[in-house]
């Protein structure tokens, strides 16, 4: 017995020691630095000055406001499309392996080539741009809509939902292949209509792993880097941008106030996951 | 027509063929199909075009300028593939090996500190790279691991070993070992059994968390800039800085280099995931 | 109390070379209990789905009452469908389930929390609406099933296989239940089944079903006295089958000639068949065969407490015949019999050549 359990943490070592090592490692030295605590380089007085420095900047709760904005729109525009597009390619005869493809195409794309795809797509000068200029609609690229770099964040959230609806779709796709039809059926021949069918038994089958995987979206974009480095504009920066434009900054006092932000990116995304987490079993608890 | 009446199942609809509600779900259809395939498109033209100004809808000009660049053994792009892959391949053996034996104790095991362990490996997919990597780096200096391959490896596989050990744990929670008893009852060592019933059992899952490993470490930007900014130039380096610099041509020819790997990706896992299954392959590639 | 009458309905899927269901006709009378039996695969539950609504036939007719009910979706057909694994709502408490219909028809919520009670009453279930599906036992749950259909006073009950996912021993109740309401309410109930057992205990009528076309449709005793065909009679357990030609009320095969005045056919090549029970086993003798006689050997025996039950082979044919327990001490395994057929018990079944 206790060979056996030795032998599942022999198992299980491996892993383990990459995990504390780099990953429990960077995050505590992450915060050590944060608190300008490093004996190496004779900081051996803990305190919260870069965080204070933070909280006391206009730009970083801008940045955070930007984030939280760009990370709720684009996981509730993808959650809601994805819905959509998974209720549609559920009965789409003809193509279904077609779009059921595409959807699973999408998937191991990486973000970088999304992002590069929306620029070419909706810049001022892009393709979108030109066949707007095919119809008459505009003159000049000047005259486009500004959707890449703009101060709404459209293309960062255009790029999300482009990579994030097959994404969550191709979940609800298999969550709606295993409840099967006969739920539809059975409330249809109670007298359910194609909105109560919907709204009391497509809906609430669905939601659970919906909402599990959207969460996880949401943590995802909270604390990506490239995307908005690529599309998003310079003020307000998304908080990632801005971290990594701290720790780049040749003025190395920086470093302790980038460490800080991108401890709190950390303890935001985790705190999004496990706030989901708590909820989604106190509702199952009270049911 | 309501739009729910437009997306649940037309159950006992007219009999004849079109409809006005069969017109507006293929014309959703054909909107959605359009909306994935559409940035791919202008990429594709962009890569074969030698001069393309607006308000062209197609360059008026082809050539071959950006492919031949991207070919150019002095260009910087092969010693940038050769770089991703100097890290990429390593990743995904280490990630590998260490995901055999974590993924099966903790897919067919149940122990004290279960939870504890799986709370720890589902958290680099929550926590971004991002925090890790400006963390770790403090370290690296002082182990002389900045700006070099191996600290980059080192970042790299925490993202791409945890996605992998969380496909085997998958894969092992639905695994017989009584197969393996049976193995030794017939006279088979340790080493035979692994290779004679449990690897062939787990390849098809093996194969897809190598993929996913490998495949996450090609991807990474933000991290590799972090731990090896200037010294390690990886192809998703190269093709972010393209991107910034606004040769589009070249851009999309290095777009599509690298999504080679991505679409290697579908082939393989398709043969190994067969029908319904293959969406599950592409499960938590965010 | 509604009639529902099926003409030439029909059902064919983009992928199966021949009709899942091929014109079919069939009247479920009002009030009644109807069976709609056969191996699975044989458009027994394609034929219910069309009646509910949720498929659409390829061709042919459903009426309710005389009026079409092609053109009414299944929202508004009120025929409800109890499904085999019961489908309960597993996000909704078990009242919540009951009362759906309601629900959508927008009642308020008192009526619908009385008439809730109520059909929990009707299951036996009285006081379990706050639960949830989840913490009840299987019969429970296809109990509760019940009363979400019942609760609209539906003009058709439809079962699919409403007892097979239970326990033997919760199955009587559960049956019984099913009957006595439907007695009290007197609902047009078909339901669908491949346990010819379950079809004869249950039903008033029973449409035995293969390959999607109707083979027989009568009242549950007649599979028995005067199955249809060859195939109808090994459905229900009767391997007694003797290929011969009939004419004038002989029947002449290789195994003799047999008077049977009860027959399907008037003459022409035939199937002879009787109930196992029906055949009476007695002593090999020497004296030449009487008429509706023939010799053979036991093969085997089972001793089954109330009665015996022999497998006989006579020439290249093996007969059951079902007798008294005491037979055993008589006839072992390998004695010669003489079974005598009487002529009444006798039916004659026409044979596709």
């Amino acid at each position: 017995m206790q060979f056996e359990r030795l032998k599942i943490w022999l198992m299980l070592a491996p892993a383990l020691l990459v995990l504390f090592a780099v990953f429990i490692g960077g995050l505590g030295f992450g915060i050590a630095r944060s608190l300008n605590y490093m004996p190496i380089i004779g900081l051996t007085q803990p305190n919260f000055d870069a965080y204070i420095g933070l909280f006391s900047l206009t730009e970083f709760w801008r940045s955070l406001g930007m984030t939280l904005y760009i990370a709720l729109t684009s996981t509730a525009i993808s959650m809601v499309l994805a819905i959509g597009a998974a209720l549609l390619l559920r009965r789409a005869f003809p193509s279904k392996r077609l779009m059921t493809f595409l959807f699973s195409f999408n998937l191991p794309i990486p973000h970088i080539v999304g992002a590069i795809g929306i620029m070419f797509l909706f810049a001022q000068s892009g393709f979108m741009a030109r066949i707007a200029h095919g119809f008459g609609w505009i003159e000049r690229p000047m005259d486009f809509l500004v959707l890449v770099n703009d101060p709404y964040a459209i293309g960062i959230i255009l790029e999300y939902v482009w990579k994030e609806v097959p994404f969550i779709g191709i979940v609800v796709l298999a969550v709606l292949q295993s409840i099967g039809d006969d739920y539809e059926a059975v409330s249809q021949t109670l007298g359910a209509g194609p909105l109560q069918r919907f709204r009391f038994v497509i809906l609430p089958l669905i939601t659970p792993a919906t909402l599990s995987v959207s969460v996880l979206v949401l943590a995802f974009t909270f604390g990506e880097f490239l995307i908005p480095y690529l599309l998003g504009q310079t003020y307000p920066a998304t908080l990632p941008v801005l971290a990594v434009r701290l720790f780049t900054d040749p003025d190395l006092n920086k470093r302790p106030e980038a460490m800080a932000m991108s401890i709190l990116i950390a303890v935001i995304a985790a705190l999004m996951v496990l706030a989901y987490m708590w909820l989604s079993r106190r509702i199952v608890r009270s049911d | 027509m309501t739009t729910a009446q437009f997306l649940t199942k037309p159950i006992a609809s007219s009999r004849s063929g079109l409809t006005l509600m069969g017109l507006l779900r293929g014309a959703a259809l054909v909107l959605l199909a359009l909306w994935l395939v559409g940035p791919f498109i202008p990429m594709l033209v962009w890569s074969f075009a030698h001069r393309w100004t607006f308000p062209d809808l197609l360059p008026k000009q082809w050539s071959l300028e950006a492919w031949t660049y991207v070919a150019d053994p002095a260009a910087q792009v092969l010693p940038a593939i050769l770089d991703s892959l100097l890290i990429a391949v390593p990743v995904t053996l280490l990630s590998a090996a260490i995901a055999i034996p974590a993924g099966r104790a903790l897919g067919l095991h149940r122990f004290r500190g279960k939870r504890i362990v799986e709370f720890l490996i589902l958290a680099p997919n929550i926590i971004p790279g991002l925090t890790v990597a400006l963390g770790i780096q403090i370290v690296f200096i002082n182990y002389g691991l900045d700006n070099t391959i191996v600290g980059v490896i080192l970042v790299h596989l925490v993202a791409s070993m945890s996605y992998a050990v969380l496909v085997m744990a998958g894969v092992f929670s639905n695994y017989d070992p009584e197969a393996e008893e049976v193995a030794r009852t017939l006279g088979a060592n340790r080493f035979q059994t692994f290779l004679h019933v449990t690897f062939p059992a787990i390849l098809p899952g093996l194969v897809v968390a190598s993929l996913f490993a490998f495949l996450i470490s090609w991807d990474q930007y933000v991290t590799t800039i972090i731990i090896a900014g200037g010294f390690v130039k990886t192809l998703s380096i190269l093709v972010v800085a393209a991107a910034g610099g606004g040769e589009r041509a070249i851009t999309a020819a290095l777009s599509i280099v690298f999504v080679g790997p991505a679409i290697l990706f579908l082939i393989i896992a398709s043969k190994y995931l067969t029908g319904e299954n293959s969406s599950a392959g592409g499960l938590g590639r965010r | 109390m509604t009639e529902v009458m099926l003409t030439d309905l029909t059902k064919n899927f983009p992928s199966g070379a021949r009709p899942s269901v091929d014109r079919l006709n069939l009247t479920f009378t009002s009030g009644k209990i109807h069976a709609l039996l056969g191996p699975s695969g044989c458009g027994k539950t394609t034929t219910m789905k069309m009646i509910a609504g949720i498929l659409q036939p390829s061709a042919g007719e459903i009426t309710f009452d005389g009026a079409s009910v092609l053109r009414v979706r299944a929202e508004r057909r009120g025929a409800v469908m109890v499904f085999q694994n019961h489908l309960l709502f597993p996000y909704m408490s078990v009242g919540d389930n009951v009362g759906f219909a309601l629900k959508m028809r927008n009642e308020s919520r008192v009526v619908i929390r009385a008439r809730v009670e109520e059909m929990l009453e009707l299951v036996k279930l009285p006081g379990l609406a706050d639960r949830r599906p989840k913490q009840l036992s299987g019969g429970q749950q296809q109990r509760v099933a019940l009363a979400r259909a019942l609760i609209v006073k539906p003009n058709v009950l439809l079962l699919d296989e409403p007892l097979s996912n239970l326990d033997a021993h919760l199955r009587e109740d559960m049956r019984e239940l099913i009957l006595g309401i439907q007695r009290q309410l007197g609902i047009t109930t078909v339901f669908v089944t491949h346990d010819q057992e379950e079809a004869v205990v249950m039903a008033d009528q029973i449409a035995l079903m293969f390959d999607g076309v109707l083979h027989q449709n009568a009242a549950p005793d007649q599979f028995y006295d005067c199955p249809a065909s060859e195939r109808v009679a090994r459905f229900f357990g009767n391997i007694n089958v003797l290929p011969g030609t009939y004419a004038g009320g002989l029947f002449t095969s290789a195994r003799g000639a047999f008077h049977a005045p009860r027959a399907a056919i008037t003459e022409g090549p035939g199937s002879l068949t009787i109930r196992p029970e029906a055949i009476r086993l007695g002593r090999a003798s020497a004296e030449t065969r009487a008429a509706n006689q023939m010799d053979g050997y036991v093969l085997s025996h089972i001793y089954k407490g109330t009665h015996a039950r022999y497998k006989i082979a006579a020439g290249d044919l093996v007969l059951e015949v079902v007798t008294a327990p005491e037979a055993t001490q008589l006839h072992g395994d390998g004695d010669t019999v003489r079974l005598t057929l009487p002529p009444e018990k006798l039916w004659v079944m026409p044979r596709p050549a």
